[in-house]
């Protein structure tokens, strides 16, 4: 599959580093960003309908940055970076997320902000974290596994997983 | 009113193959055809927009771009212009085509012939910046200045870049098709030597010295450049390639957004403007 | 007029045979003696003079005694005077009787320079009346032939005799066929002794026997000669009467099979040739393009004026000629350091001033950089004018390397191949086994990083463009001697320049080389087929391609950093 079909199949990917369309205003990375046929002959006709005005303002307020709106991304700081694309895969109504690691470089209230915005998604979406930060772990996840040289270590709730013995021994030592 | 993508993106020095490219069609490429306007002027539109399908197909297909891309762009040029010289490519070879004398039977010296040329290729130029604008205000243009900005990001969030990519190229080719039949009959000769690597970076520094990223700036360093260029060669010849020369460091080194984004920078009030 | 011109000639040959024959006459090799015991038992010189002075008034019959007497004395001084024998340049003086080999002297055609054939290094000037010509006939200057071809085959050199055999090989008689067959029984050296077989087997073509001729078509089967190859297509082509050159069916099949056999080592031969030519024509491109190498594939700049840099390196050679004009076969040497220099000091220059503000910014510095190389160029037209200017090419550049019959390589394609790789390792050493080296390595993986840990990035990216373009420059002076040294000599390189680069891989030196080397040999082998210019055509065509389907090149750089 190329990058564009696993996005329309409903999966939608996020990596480390925040990219988005930095010349362009949030609420125009958003619009793009938002679920259609997407080819040069239906965009260029295109017009933003009512319907979708309003998802883009739901996002807006999902993601917290309604106040930014018609600020360039590039003058977003680090955080409204991330959160902006986790906003742009929203628009796109997957039923997967796929999240690497969202709050690395992140300050504590941004982390904190984070967790938040990724808890109000269960239930619409399926969402993935790739995580570290075991306090961020414990804010968010479910169900937690524990991977170790390509395989599973350990699976289960965070409580149970930080008290597996195994797990201990391969991330504290003895 | 932002970038464009086609010479942002991609640093373009095809078009102007293309436009020579089309010179040749105009005339004496398949006889039978090119006796008919309509047939000529399809071709015009449809050669050079095959060739950047097929070769821009390929190319975006396999993700080749920046460097890589304005290389091998440079190497068809070539390889184009070694054919073009070959006098068995039935174009005439070194010498190419002179003295083209009428189009559509009105002597290409009279100066009513001119006028009306020099009056077709000034609507050209309007039509052309009016689509262009239209394009870019589109939601597609918003989606190729962003693929210019963030290629990876794009693709992550649905879009087929390679299509994209593909439909701009085709378009500047198409453009430069016309261009280029445009220019031959009023400058009355055409040979292989248009094809060279020069020629093609040439137009990239019109582009460089208006100011890329706006259309306008594309038209005020066209002009610039070929004033200059005119006014030059006719009082100190030699002078002319220093000066270019000079305009290419000068240009890239001081002014990155070029004499219009000096001026715009002049005048911070219209900035805004001009950046919606 | 001609016939002088003739005998000029001759007695070039003449003089260059001798001067390779040497000491000959002093050390018998062992040759047929047909005149042992005749001669009287006077010391050497006084019965050379005796035989001579004999010489004028002697009758044809007697004059070929005498010839066979001197013959015997084996003395390097008889073949020249053998030589003018046959040539007609003998001459006796009616005043003293005294015989002089001639040659006209001056323009007038009265004077002629008279050699003593017995002193040879002394000559007088006279005037031509006064001599008359020692006459032979026919008869006589067939055993003269003979015995001139004797003489040299008996040389301890064995070039003379090589080139001796040849020569009785152009016109092969009976004589010549016997002297031969004495000869092939003692000669030692091998390509000699193979010459003589052909020879034979030529001569024993034409014999009556089928079972003879058989052996001989056989015998010449590995012969790259081309009267072996054209006597050998006589026999199996068919007249319109339907009889064959060569009567009998057997020895008719055996010269088909040995047609083939020669038809396949002259593919073996012109096989290596158009490979040592590719090899050639590739290590041009690698020299235009190894200097690229290191200023786009390592430091990641698209620099256009890398041809003018070439260009300068051409134009120092020239300027290098001017200066010492007394020593062209040094100047190439002397031009090398120069050009590396000028092109060196020309690449920093243009790093400090332009290529340094634009580090990251690859596309720009192809325009900043395409606007040097037009001021380069234009400087170059006003001061050494828009033509192209000549370089001459030292003696031992010249001429070509004969390994047989049909595989040939001129000299500067040997030694562009040998520089070239020799550039190359190098240019390899400097990278992986120097301060340098590892700097500059490190400046291109991550230049942050590497300024952090206190490398000095301006001093390496000035160090490393100076390289770069100072290699430009050496290619430059490899390239005076072999292209057109003109303005426009940088612009037919660029192209293919940064072709071989992306083809080989970014940053990938070994790639650059054998990328440059690959594409110069499918040129090659594509030239008969299409021509030159469609060959090139072919090869940017599937170069592009090429890049669709690895877009990193042939040997890409591996890891995270390659992707950016």
């Amino acid at each position: 599959m190329t990058e564009p079909e696993i996005a329309q199949a409903g999966i939608g990917r996020k990596f480390q580093k925040p990219t988005v369309f930095e010349q362009h205003s949030v609420f125009e990375n958003l619009e793009l960003a938002m679920v259609g046929a997407k080819t040069v002959w239906k965009w260029l006709y295109a017009r933003t309908t009512a319907a979708q005005l309003e998802h883009i303002d739901q996002v807006l307020q999902t993601i917290g940055l309604t106040e930014r709106r018609f600020a360039r991304a590039g003058t977003l700081s680090h955080g409204q970076k991330q959160w902006l694309e986790i906003g742009m895969l929203l628009m796109q109504d997957p039923q997967l997320l796929l999240v690497d690691e969202p709050v690395a470089g992140m300050t504590p209230q941004e982390v904190e902000r984070t967790a938040e915005l990724l808890v109000s998604l269960a239930g619409r979406h399926s969402v993935i974290v790739v995580e570290h930060d075991m306090e961020f772990v414990r804010s968010i996840a479910r169900k937690v596994t524990v991977l170790h040289e390509g395989g599973v270590l350990a699976e289960g709730s965070i409580d149970a997983v930080q008290s597996n013995l195994k797990v201990k021994e391969v991330y504290l030592g003895e | 009113m932002r970038q464009i993508g086609t010479r942002g993106v991609y640093g373009d020095p095809i078009l102007p193959d293309f436009m020579v490219f089309l010179n040749w069609k105009e005339l004496p490429w398949f006889w039978h055809g090119f006796e008919s306007f309509p047939f000529a002027v399809l071709m015009v539109v449809l050669v050079p927009g095959l060739l950047a399908l097929v070769f821009g197909f390929l190319a975006f297909r396999s993700r080749v771009s920046g460097v890589y891309f304005s290389i091998i762009t440079q190497a068809l040029t070539y390889a184009l212009m070694l054919a073009f010289f070959r006098n068995d490519m039935g174009f005439g070879g070194n010498n190419g085509f002179t003295d083209f004398k009428d189009i559509l039977g009105f002597g290409l010296q009279a100066p009513a012939t001119r006028t009306t040329l020099f009056l077709i290729t000034v609507l050209a130029l309007g039509l052309t910046y009016l689509l262009c604008r239209w394009i870019i205000a589109s939601r597609a243009g918003r989606v190729i200045q962003a693929v210019r900005d963030a290629e990876s990001r794009a693709r992550f969030i649905g879009y087929r870049v390679e299509s994209y990519k593909l439909w701009v190229f085709v378009l500047s080719a198409v453009i430069a098709g016309i261009a280029g039949a445009l220019y031959v009959p009023q400058i009355g000769i055409i040979n292989p030597s248009e094809f060279s690597p020069a020629n093609s970076i040439e137009i990239v520094i019109w582009v460089a010295i208006g100011g890329r990223g706006t259309l306008y700036g594309a038209v005020v360093g066209a002009f610039l450049v070929n004033y200059a260029k005119t006014y030059f060669t006719t009082v100190l010849p030699s002078m002319w390639l220093y000066a270019l020369g000079t305009l290419f460091v000068v240009v890239t080194l001081f002014l990155p957004n070029g004499v219009v984004g000096a001026v715009a920078s002049l005048l911070p009030s219209r900035r805004r403007t001009a950046d919606a | 007029m001609m016939h002088r011109l003739r005998w000029i000639l001759h007695a070039t040959i003449c003089a260059t045979a001798l001067a390779l024959a040497g000491p000959a006459g002093a050390q018998p090799a062992g040759a047929p003696d047909p005149a042992a015991g005749t001669a009287a038992a006077l010391p050497g010189d006084q019965r050379l003079a005796a035989l001579l002075g004999a010489l004028p008034e002697a009758s044809y019959a007697d004059k070929r005694t005498l010839i066979e007497q001197m013959l015997a004395l084996r003395d390097a001084r008889v073949r020249a005077l053998l030589q003018a024998l046959l040539d007609g340049n003998l001459d006796v003086r009616a005043a003293d009787n005294r015989v002089f080999i001639t040659a006209p002297e001056g323009d007038s055609g009265e004077d002629l320079r008279l050699t003593d054939p017995l002193s040879p290094a002394a000559a007088v000037t006279a005037p031509s009346d006064g001599l008359s010509k020692i006459g032979v006939n026919n008869q006589l200057r067939k055993e003269l032939r003979v015995a001139l071809a004797q003489f040299d085959l008996s040389s301890p050199d064995a070039g003379v005799r090589l080139a001796a055999v040849k020569e009785m090989l152009r016109a092969v008689d009976d004589a010549g066929i016997a002297v031969l067959r004495e000869r092939i029984k003692i000669e030692s050296d091998t390509s000699v002794k193979r010459e003589i077989r052909v020879g034979l087997a030529l001569a024993d073509l034409d014999n009556g026997d089928a079972a003879t001729r058989r052996a001989a078509v056989a015998a010449v089967a590995d012969s790259l000669n081309p009267d072996v190859y054209n006597r050998l297509s006589a026999m199996v082509q068919s007249s319109p009467d339907g009889s064959y050159g060569e009567a009998d069916p057997a020895v008719r099949a055996a010269a088909l099979a040995s047609l083939r056999a020669i038809d396949r080592s002259r593919m073996l031969y012109s096989g290596i040739q158009t490979l040592l030519y590719g090899l050639s024509q590739g290590s041009v491109l690698v020299l235009a393009a190894i200097g690229l190498a290191i200023t786009f594939g390592v430091m990641g700049v698209i620099n256009m004026a890398h041809g003018e840099l070439m260009m300068l390196g051409a134009y120092t050679t020239y300027v290098v000629q001017l200066l010492m004009p007394q020593h062209i076969g040094a100047s190439i040497i002397v031009a090398i350091p120069a050009a590396f220099l000028i092109s060196g000091l020309a690449g920093v220059a243009i790093e400090r001033g332009i290529v340094r503000h634009l580090y990251g910014r690859p596309l720009e510095t192809l325009l900043a950089t395409f606007g040097v190389s037009l001021i380069l160029q234009q400087a170059v037209r006003d001061i050494f004018s828009a033509n192209n200017r000549p370089v001459e090419t030292p003696q031992w550049l010249a001429g070509s390397l004969q390994i047989n019959e049909v595989l040939a390589i001129t000299y500067n394609r040997l030694y562009i191949i040998v520089f070239t790789f020799a550039l190359f390792l190098l240019l390899l050493l400097v990278l992986k086994r120097t301060r340098l080296g590892l700097e500059v390595r490190a400046v291109s993986q991550n230049r942050a990083m590497a300024k952090a840990m206190g490398v000095r990035t301006e001093w390496v990216d000035a160090l490393t463009f100076g390289l770069g373009s100072g290699i430009a420059g050496v290619a430059g002076v490899a390239l005076s001697q072999l292209t057109n040294v003109g303005p426009n000599l940088g612009q037919s390189y660029i192209v293919d320049s940064f072709m071989v680069v992306v083809f080989g891989g970014v940053g990938n030196l070994w790639g650059t080389e054998l990328g440059g080397n690959a594409l110069g040999i499918v040129n090659k082998v594509l030239e008969p087929y299409s021509g030159a210019v469609l060959a090139k055509i072919f090869v940017l065509i599937f170069l592009i391609l090429f890049i669709q389907r690895r877009p990193r090149g042939l040997f890409p750089q591996k890891g995270r950093a390659a992707d950016g």
